[in-house]
């Protein structure tokens, strides 16, 4: 199995950067496993333009919200979680959110990457504006920090995409 | 000097701790700083001067002078909309152009990311 992190400011090309990794990691049947809630025609829109955007590169679609039961993945696949950040959310913002949700993640996610020949993890890079926000967006940002600290820790590759290019910070790019 | 910065919650301190052997402390006033071998949380030190009407670019200054062999921790700030709030406003503009000065006079300066480091001087 391999495991990469993929984050970028919004805008930033990440997400096309990311399918396009994993079409070049596996050229036939794809998961991408969509974590956005359906809601409002902001979203929608949001959601059919990642459609278009990956249509004809092979990806099946995971909609799901939470952490799905590994049997949901193929086993030995690629699969691309777009996205983290709305995962997190997910599970933070929930009827009963999890004590410490970074670990919870972590902990879920582990049996899922072992599942995959190759996770791929998009998230967002949203660190960097010095607002001091409320609370609950303060502790957002913090489990969302500790779980991009741990999952680069454990991951082989990590990029930041700017500009739509790839600026590695851990691991080197597949050579395919 | 060596200059550690990035997003918030990406482990800047633990990083600068293991690459410089000096654990970073917040410093609550100037004159904590001038006598720090690790400093943590700059830009709240940044904060903290301008709100007390003290003058950054003078303080950054002193600190170049006076604590040379210093390292410095901050936040990257000022990579979102500019804020309507003059004083918001001013905080991530002066906090940036003191890291500029650091950066400077800095023998090695790191970009923190998810806990990795990108060496930008």
């Amino acid at each position: 199995m391999s495991l990469t992190l993929i984050t970028g400011g919004s805008g930033s090309g990440k997400s096309a950067w990311a399918e396009n990794l994993a079409v070049a990691l596996c050229p036939g049947e794809k998961l991408y496993w969509a974590t956005m809630p359906p809601g409002g025609p902001e979203g929608a829109a949001r959601i059919a333009r990642h459609r278009a955007l990956r249509s004809g590169k092979g990806f099946r679609t995971l909609e799901c919200p939470q952490l799905p039961p590994a049997a949901d993945l193929p086993a030995g696949g690629t699969v691309l979680l777009e996205d983290l950040s709305n995962l997190l959310a997910n599970h933070l913002f929930s009827p009963h959110p999890p004590q410490d949700p970074a670990a919870f993640l972590l902990e879920g996610l582990r049996p899922l990457a072992a599942r995959c020949g190759h996770l791929l993890v998009v998230s967002n890079e949203v660190f960097s504006d010095g607002i001091p926000y409320d609370p609950e967006t303060r502790a957002f940002l913090t489990h969302l920090g500790a779980l991009h600290r741990a999952l680069a820790g454990q991951a082989d590759l990590v990029v930041e995409v700017v500009c739509g290019l790839p600026l590695v910070l851990k691991g080197a790019l597949p050579h395919v | 000097m060596m200059l550690f910065i990035g997003g918030r919650a990406q482990g800047k301190a633990a990083y600068a701790a293991a690459h410089t052997g000096c654990t970073p402390q917040p410093c609550a006033t100037p004159e904590e700083a001038l006598n720090s071998p690790a400093i943590d949380q700059f830009h709240l030190l940044c904060r903290a001067i301008l709100e007390g009407g003290g003058d950054l670019s003078a303080f950054v200054e002193t600190l170049v002078a006076q604590n040379p062999d210093t390292v410095v921790v901050c936040d990257e700030i000022g990579l979102g909309i500019v804020p309507l709030d003059p004083f918001e406003r001013r905080w991530r503009e002066e906090t940036s152009r003191a890291l500029c000065r650091l950066a400077e006079v800095s023998q090695r300066v790191e970009r923190v990311c998810c806990g990795l480091g990108v060496r930008l001087k």
